[in-house]
């Protein structure tokens, strides 16, 4: 999931950036095209609760599940095709 | 919670517990008729999808832990049933929506909503495709469950399953049966509304 990337000095001014808010360090402009892309750039950014494995072992015992893969492997986002 | 061809019952499968060091799993074959010693792989290959509609869907982390838990004592428990006529993926999402709906309909989150809003969002105007832009990443999480809290409950289911681009809209029609055409109409809809809330959450 590759959202459009680029530091705010680069950027147009819009809506989002004239926060006043002070701005201590360099920041980031993530643009998304698509509501859905938003949307797969949450989840692969989402954690996942160590919490939730630990009750599926107990629930199941000899299951051997293991923690999900970290976040940031997920594939770039692509356009469904037409259908 | 909905099963698929619960009269099918293949002889339940051993649950293999020889195996103690923790490994990557093998990916599930296309046409997959899993087995309980599949488990732990469609754990890994579906459990972040799984939490995070519950996680968006409830917008309660603990309710979506335990969701999330519950769907997959669901799934284990259910798996003989399956008969891998429909993607595993599917079968998922579908035990999904069903516990996120049940658990939702259980308590107050019914009264925040009412049929009133759903003329709002069906008759918003609002750009669809111009790009949204999020300058404060640590509150994006927030941005978006603010959005989807506003929406209907079958706006958020939606806009939740097509952001899984594995999902085809036919597969997207089956879980939430209903027909293609209606998944596009309401699509439309829901994109356009989320993205005009979403932009006044900045």
């Amino acid at each position: 999931m590759k959202p459009k990337n680029s530091k705010s000095s680069s950027q147009p001014p819009s809506e989002v950036e004239l926060k006043p808010e002070p701005l201590q360090e360099m920041q980031q402009v993530l643009t998304f095209e698509t509501v859905e892309e938003l949307l797969s750039y949450d989840r692969s950014e989402t954690v996942i609760p160590d919490r939730i494995i630990r009750n599926l072992r107990n629930a199941m015992p000899g299951q051997e599940i293991i923690p999900l893969k970290p976040t940031g492997t997920e594939a770039a986002w692509k356009p469904r095709p037409k259908e | 919670m909905s099963q698929e061809n619960p009269t099918s019952s293949p002889p339940p499968a051993t649950v293999d517990a020889t195996t103690s060091a923790p490994a990557p799993v093998p990916a599930l074959p296309a046409n997959p008729r899993p087995t309980l010693n599949d488990f732990a792989t469609i754990y890994q290959e579906h459990g972040r999808q799984v939490y995070y509609v519950a996680l968006r869907m409830l917008s309660d982390p603990a309710q979506a832990e335990d969701a999330t838990h519950d769907v997959f004592v669901k799934v284990y428990r259910n798996l003989d049933r399956f008969r891998g006529e429909s993607c595993i993926r599917t079968w998922l999402y579908r035990i999904t929506m069903n516990h996120c709906q049940n658990v939702l309909k259980s308590w107050q989150h019914r009264n925040i909503h009412s049929n009133a809003d759903d003329v709002i969002w069906e008759t918003s105007v609002g750009p669809e495709e111009s790009p949204l832009a999020v300058l404060e990443i640590s509150e994006l999480g927030g941005r978006i469950q603010k959005t989807l809290d506003v929406l209907p409950v079958e706006y958020r289911k939606l806009l939740l399953l097509v952001a899984d681009q594995e999902l085809s809209y036919e597969q997207i029609a089956q879980i939430t049966e209903q027909s293609i055409d209606a998944v596009r109409g309401k699509l439309h809809r829901a994109r356009k509304a989320f993205a005009q809330h979403f932009r006044t959450t900045a």
